[in-house]
């Protein structure tokens, strides 16, 4: 029997939600006047410390889909959906903080470069490389940041009671106030903020559900009545489904690994967080690594919401809602009581407005940076910043568009693809870049064209017909990835090195 | 019995795992001194 909504969750999720919007109102009001040039609106300050750019990181990191989707997988296939629903969170994250964090600093710095794109076409010292960047990005973030509307949607749907269609518009009027306010400026003070929330609720959540099945013996002697395999880490009975791979065998499993780790540093909202953090020291780089740490692992927690979620409501849930499978989490979190359920729908907006906001930041001044600016130079300044905040209106109303027309299935399929596309491009592009002297523009060039390519084919022969095996389709797009950056590279060299001697 | 316990012994190995990359990158990290 599934739980239904009391006034009191309303009252709590609208609570919740306005204090989530007033912080984030306040950081972003005091942001704007620092925002009057077209480079301080892209970098949003440049002297933020460990804490901050930690949670910030988190919180553009950890997505609608970290918070309401990854729930929804462990919740479709038992343990075996952990490999997709984010287990692999810091293996990726880590590395990227770090690792390349510091080195990608850096660059910004020595390139005086103020957008993710700019940068990449700055190793290369190419604008078409900034130019073809600008649009890989935009193309696959835009798929990206439907799911970030799904997300708050369907956590406000399922918990509130409302409509699925007004719970979309309600999705879209909080995420339009927020941008209005200022927040899209994606701060590292309103980031931070709604990282901290997010990790507050999500670890709450967790804890309750677990509780609520009886702890975690209890957790998988209730999935095994119900269904031994939802008990199997790896699922034989999934082998005939392509697309469900990722939960079947070991090329799946792997690949989900890879997927993590190269979306980590593949996402350009991640990597802008390094343009406004300040040089750390060792002391501050282990501070930024626990707050990161403590803030990224809730997809840990998340699984454990969504295998509870299978444990307390079997599979009614995939009946219930327009939301199927993804209304676990809020299922959950509505038997919890008003109190949780309320701070739990802030928490799903925090991770999609935070995730959103770094996006529609990444493609509004890209766009206006990489590639208006270059095909019109002579536009000034203060017409730079005009555009790049229309073009924060047209991007965020882009995607809403498409939820309200044709909602995408299941959040994490769709978002997936999208992060394969950026992960193995940019793994290779950019942070290999950063290691290899010898990456020429023309290895970047292939690797965006052959990984854009094979998202879209992922789009159509995984996604769709379900022709292709997932995890077959990751390492086809990471290895061909490899190859073309390295093969192109080398010969864009040798080309160099004819033309010298001639 | 184990059939219950494995996933959980799982969740904890990639745990481990991810405790030990976080303490190595930042070990690692080009920090300034």
């Amino acid at each position: 029997m599934l739980p239904s909504p009391s006034l009191a969750d309303v009252i709590s999720a609208a609570s919740w939600l306005s204090a989530l919007l007033a912080s984030c109102a306040i950081t972003g009001f005091i942001a704007r006047r620092k925002s009057e040039t077209f480079s301080a609106w892209l970098s949003g300050g440049s002297a933020f410390g460990p804490v901050i750019t930690g949670l910030a990181l988190s919180a553009t990191w950890m997505s609608g889909w970290a918070c309401l989707g990854l729930m929804g997988v462990t919740y479709n296939f038992g343990w075996s959906g952990m490999w997709l629903a984010g287990v692999w969170t810091l293996v990726g994250i880590m590395p990227c903080a770090t690792v390349f964090g510091p080195r990608l600093r850096r660059k910004f710095h020595e390139l005086k470069a103020f957008t993710v794109p700019q940068l990449v076409g700055s190793l290369y010292n190419s604008k078409v490389v900034a130019a073809t960047a600008s649009v890989v990005y935009i193309v696959l973030l835009l798929v990206y940041s439907v799911g970030q509307y799904k997300a708050a949607a369907t956590a406000w749907h399922v918990i509130t009671g409302t409509p699925w269609e007004l719970s979309v518009v309600i999705g879209a009027l909080v995420t339009i106030a927020y941008m209005v306010l200022g927040g899209y400026t994606g701060t590292q003070w309103a980031l931070a903020i709604q990282g901290a929330f997010m990790t507050v609720a999500c670890y709450t959540l967790g804890y309750v559900a677990l509780s609520s099945v009886g702890g975690p013996i209890a957790l998988n002697q209730r999935l095994a009545l119900q269904d031994p395999n939802l008990v199997a880490i790896l699922r034989a009975d999934l082998a005939s489904r392509p697309n469900l791979q990722f939960a079947a065998d070991v090329i799946g499993l792997t690949a989900t690994l890879g997927l993590f780790v190269t979306m980590a540093i593949g996402f350009p909202h991640n990597v802008a967080r390094f343009l406004g953090m300040r040089s750390l020291k060792k002391r501050e780089m282990a501070l930024m690594a626990l707050v990161i740490f403590l803030s990224s692992a809730i997809p840990w927690a998340n699984i454990i919401t969504g295998l509870s979620a299978r444990a307390m409501f079997g599979g009614s849930i995939l009946t219930a809602s327009p939301a199927k499978a993804d209304a676990a989490a809020p299922f959950v979190a509505l038997a919890s009581g008003p109190m949780v359920s309320g701070m739990y729908v802030a928490a799903v907006f925090a991770a999609s407005l935070s995730t959103l906001a770094g996006m529609v930041l990444v493609m509004a001044g890209s766009l206006t940076r990489d590639v208006i600016l270059l095909l019109r130079p002579n536009i000034d300044d203060r017409k730079a910043l005009l555009l790049a905040r229309g073009l924060v209106a047209v991007f965020a109303l882009i995607p809403l568009t498409w939820v309200v027309v044709k909602p995408p299935d299941l959040l994490a399929y769709l978002m997936s693809g999208a992060a394969v596309g950026m992960g193995c491009i940019f793994f290779f592009a950019l942070a290999m870049t950063l290691y290899w002297r010898g990456a020429h523009k023309y290895g970047a060039l292939a690797c965006m064209v052959y990984g854009f390519a094979m998202t879209a084919l992922g789009g159509y022969y995984v996604y769709t017909v379900s022709a292709w095996g997932w995890g077959n389709w990751w390492w086809a797009t990471f290895i061909g990835c490899a190859a073309t950056y390295v093969g192109f590279s080398l010969l864009g060299r040798s080309f160099e090195g004819k033309k010298m001697k001639g | 019995m184990e059939d219950l316990i494995l996933p959980w012994l799982c969740l904890l190995g990639v745990v481990i795992a991810s405790i030990a990359i976080a303490v190595i990158t930042t070990i690692k990290s080009e920090a300034e001194d």
